[in-house]
């Protein structure tokens, strides 16, 4: 593994990594298994430092990123066109003209893909850092570091990146469904355009 | 787009917002927010808090021949707006009929169907008012609103003294944990607005359509391979708002949104994309931002892999619930 790849690694774990950082690792990832042991011994490191009682150790979402990237490569150019295609509804009452404006294309932009992608990172690691799942894998390494006896059965890998990256899909659907969910909401639950706000944080980086 | 030069200067409104004075029932200024929000003339600036993150926004709202014209200006990033017309006041959706005292205005047979589906908004909250603090330099009234079962988040309004306008609302878990905030930094209430305040200088991309589901109560969703598609559960209160099928790129998109009144959630059903159903846990993916999350598993619908995601704003428990809930059956028809 080369410097280079380590210093992305680490860059990435630090949450100061560039784009080219992030295409780096994931892009080494696909050959080399060493990245992924690289990423979690990094992330064991500095969940020490950090002092965290919960870390990433064992997740592993690179496959969920990855996914999230292409996704969003497929997506990205289209969001507007698709978020403001006419719809069919059921029944039609009457006309309220909704319309997103934007002075530049923010949505292929220089914020793109790449910023999307790392912010989906954050989002991800953030989430599963709180689940209640993670949390109970985590003590039940501690608890295997100390007793000998494995008291609950511990998920495999497989299972775990299973795990991760059906939660890069839900983050992903998240940002591709927020705009409809929130355009219905926001006639339904008197509360005017403002429910709208919540698309701005989704879409924006 | 409304033609506004036909518009200008009228100033006709159906309702007038109601003067309060001292402390009414709690019922009442959920009652009297609902409307305000529609009905009132307003224009300020507020944020939208989330983590550790907060964005800002001004907002314009105008009612002109009864009609609602709305603007929404994101002033943070590259510019922005979400700009809406067209609304009319005598369009009573589902949610806000159950904030409304009574159910007193009418809609049609709509309406009428929907009241007899739907209870009220205290069989599902516990709402106590109180004296609020200042906001926006403007005197408020707090409404505490606590779900009664675990299925939903509650809700603290600081609501305008003199125009029931809501100044500031925080979304709470049921674990009493914030989850976002809106907050009107200044706003301006009951003033006139320019007509040129309601044109936007942005270029514009537009789409028209407005979404009102049938009143039918049953919860087929849609028929996807010939079978019905049914959400057998939802949280108490909860009724069907809109429902709508949409054709993207990747196929046939078909959606459903319910709301109690004060929290919504909406129910996708889409073919999954390449490898995407077989890859995931059977647990399902979860994912959260600021008070809306998302819940998505996969779905054999004849055979075929199907993606059932709920997003709302509503506990990640309750949106895993609705979405396991969702049943493929034999199609009646």
């Amino acid at each position: 593994m080369s410097d280079k790849l380590r210093e992305s690694i680490s860059a990435l774990v630090d949450g100061e990594a560039s784009e080219m950082d992030l295409h780096r690792v994931l892009k080494a990832s696909e050959t080399e298994d060493s990245v992924r042991q690289s990423w979690r011994h990094y992330q064991a490191i500095s969940a020490v430092i950090k002092n965290e009682q919960q870390s990433l150790l064992q997740i592993d979402i690179s496959a969920g990123v990855k996914l999230a990237i292409a996704d969003d490569k497929k997506t990205v150019g289209g969001r507007i066109s698709e978020m403001l295609k006419p719809m069919m509804s059921v029944a039609v009452a009457a006309t309220v003209t909704v319309a997103i404006l934007t002075g530049t294309q923010i949505y292929q932009g220089a914020n793109g893909v790449g910023n999307a992608s790392l912010n989906e990172v954050a989002t991800t690691e953030n989430f599963n850092s709180s689940a209640p799942v993670v949390a109970g894998q985590f003590n039940n390494l501690a608890i295997q570091a100390s007793v000998s006896t494995d008291v609950y059965a511990k998920p495999s890998q497989a299972q775990l990146d299973k795990r991760a990256y059906a939660d890069a899909v839900a983050e992903q659907r998240l940002h591709s469904y927020i705009y409809r969910h929130v355009e219905n909401s926001s006639l339904s639950t008197g509360s005017g355009v403002m429910p709208f706000a919540r698309v701005d944080g989704l879409t924006e980086k | 787009m409304l033609k506004l030069k036909h518009l200008a200067a009228l100033f006709v409104f159906s309702c007038l917002p109601v003067f309060v004075s001292a402390q009414m029932p709690a019922r009442e200024m959920l009652d009297n927010m609902s409307k305000a929000f529609r009905e009132l003339d307003y224009q300020g600036v507020f944020t939208y808090e989330y983590g550790a993150e907060m964005e800002s926004m001004r907002i314009i709202h105008a009612v002109r021949d009864n009609v609602e014209i709305e603007r929404l200006i994101y002033l943070n990033g590259e510019p922005r707006e979400v700009f809406r017309s067209g609304h009319s006041l005598e369009c009573v959706h589902p949610g806000d009929q159950i904030l409304r005292l009574g159910h007193t205005i009418s809609s049609g047979p709509f309406a009428r169907s929907f009241l007899q589906s739907v209870g009220d908004i205290e069989d599902y909250y516990e709402i106590t008012a109180a004296r609020g603090k200042r906001i926006a330099g403007k005197m408020t009234n707090e409404l505490r609103i606590r779900p009664k079962d675990k299925y939903r988040n509650g809700f603290w309004f600081y609501i305008d003294e003199d125009s029931s306008l809501l100044l500031k609302s925080t979304i709470i878990s049921p674990e009493g944990r914030p989850l976002e905030r809106f907050q009107f930094a200044s706003v301006d209430i009951g003033v006139e607005i320019n007509d040129k305040d309601l044109l936007s200088n942005q270029p514009a991309t537009e789409d028209s359509h407005h979404i009102l589901a049938e009143t039918t109560p049953a919860a087929k969703l849609a028929t996807v391979e010939g079978m019905d598609l049914a959400v057998t559960w939802l949280p108490p209160g909860f009724t069907i708002a809109a429902k709508l099928e949409t054709n993207d790129s990747d196929g046939p998109l078909r959606l459903a949104l319910y709301t109690d009144g004060l929290a919504s959630l909406s129910v996708f059903v889409e073919q999954a994309r390449g490898g995407a159903a077989s890859n995931m846990s059977d647990d399902g993916g979860r994912a959260r931002h600021g008070a809306t999350v998302a819940y998505t598993h996969k779905m054999m619908i004849n055979d075929k892999p199907y993606n059932v995601t709920v997003v709302g704003e509503v506990p990640l428990f309750t949106a895993a619930r609705v979405a396991r809930y969702v049943v493929a059956q034999a199609a009646i028809n």
